[in-house]
């Protein structure tokens, strides 16, 4: 069993993201003519570089990484390759036992509906804090007034599957890199961060990429050795690797 | 819905969804963000009817929720094996919340 590193950025990593990561790492063609999409390589590269480096820790929740080893084979199985060569820097959710398993299980669903704004009838408390606080304000006001419109839509009365990727990763407690626009539209991850901050006591929230880079990538001590680069990918992973 | 009268069929018909899940490996589930999930999960139903009832310390509190529990539970089942057969670090579940 390995430990997280204390001083190392903790993240969920998108499918997406994960999936872009990979193709830049062994595609070196990978590249857009649009500026604005040059500038999201630019900041591409500059994660890379941060997981390269060992100063990045990632979590894969158990959807993000069915979804990677799912689409992996349309992309030659570039995306599985690049998780078995930094395989350190990825982590999977171990769970000690069975109970602990099924806690998870339902609190992630409990939490989908949440963003979701389906009541459930699940009355029975968790173990956790935060469940019950929530549950207790759920069940006195049927609903959250608080939330504009649901943050996720609903298929057939059952939580979207985006909704299941956030309520995975503000169970970790920690910030989903994104670069999926439903995470990102309207503000949403502003919303997200102040009802999971309000309700749950916890700090996530989708992630931009333009966001991490403000407020991450920018204040890194490896940020000035790569900007002097000017963005070109060979010398970046050369440095990286060194 | 299981035939309470014809429990052979009910095992067979068990089996056969099971068999189908581990061929599907639950790949729309995966896949699409967008799909409707609804075949798929009317496709656990008889799984989750059974372990609905076997299971009654989970406090399931409808068949929706057994649906759904199982299904994404054999997700998380699969999760560890994948992310050994890649070489991937663990972390306690403990350790991160």
């Amino acid at each position: 069993m390995k430990y997280l590193k204390k001083n190392n950025l903790k993240i969920v990593l998108d499918t997406n993201l994960i999936i872009y990561l990979s193709q830049i790492y062994y595609e070196e063609g990978f590249c857009y003519k649009n500026s604005r999409k040059n500038l999201k390589i630019h900041y591409l590269n500059e994660v890379l570089g941060m997981i390269i480096k060992g100063k990045i820790d990632i979590i894969l929740t158990p959807t993000i990484l069915f979804e990677i080893e799912k689409l992996s084979e349309k992309f030659n199985g570039v995306p599985t390759k690049f998780l078995k060569e930094f395989g350190q820097r990825f982590y999977t959710i171990n769970f000690e036992s069975e109970e602990e398993k099924n806690t998870y299980i339902k609190n992630v669903k409990k939490l989908a509906c949440i963003y979701c704004n389906i009541k459930t009838n699940d009355k029975e408390e968790c173990n956790s804090e935060i469940f019950n606080r929530y549950i207790r304000h759920f069940e006195k006001s049927n609903s959250l007034k608080e939330m504009e419109e649901p943050f996720f839509k609903i298929y057939n009365k059952e939580p979207a599957f985006d909704a299941y990727i956030m309520a995975e990763a503000s169970l970790c407690n920690l910030n989903l890199l994104t670069l999926d626009k439903h995470f990102l539209r309207n503000n949403l991850p502003q919303k997200i961060q102040k009802f999971n901050q309000e309700y749950f006591k916890i700090k996530s929230k989708p992630w931009s990429l333009e966001d991490f880079y403000i407020q991450i990538l920018k204040k890194s001590p490896t940020h000035s050795k790569i900007q002097n680069k000017k963005g070109n990918l060979v010398s970046i992973l050369q440095e990286a690797v060194m | 819905m299981i035939d309470r009268k014809n429990g052979e069929k009910t095992l067979n018909k068990t089996k056969k969804l099971t068999d189908f899940l581990m061929q599907k490996k639950y790949g729309s589930f995966c896949y699409s963000k967008k799909k409707n999930l609804t075949s798929e999960v009317n496709d656990i139903s008889v799984v989750a009817v059974k372990e609905f009832r076997r299971n009654r310390s989970l406090k399931l509190s409808s068949l929706s929720d057994a649906k759904r529990f199982f299904l994404y539970k054999k997700l998380i089942d699969d999760y560890g094996k994948i992310g050994n057969n890649l070489g991937l670090s663990k972390i306690n579940y403990k350790e991160i919340v």
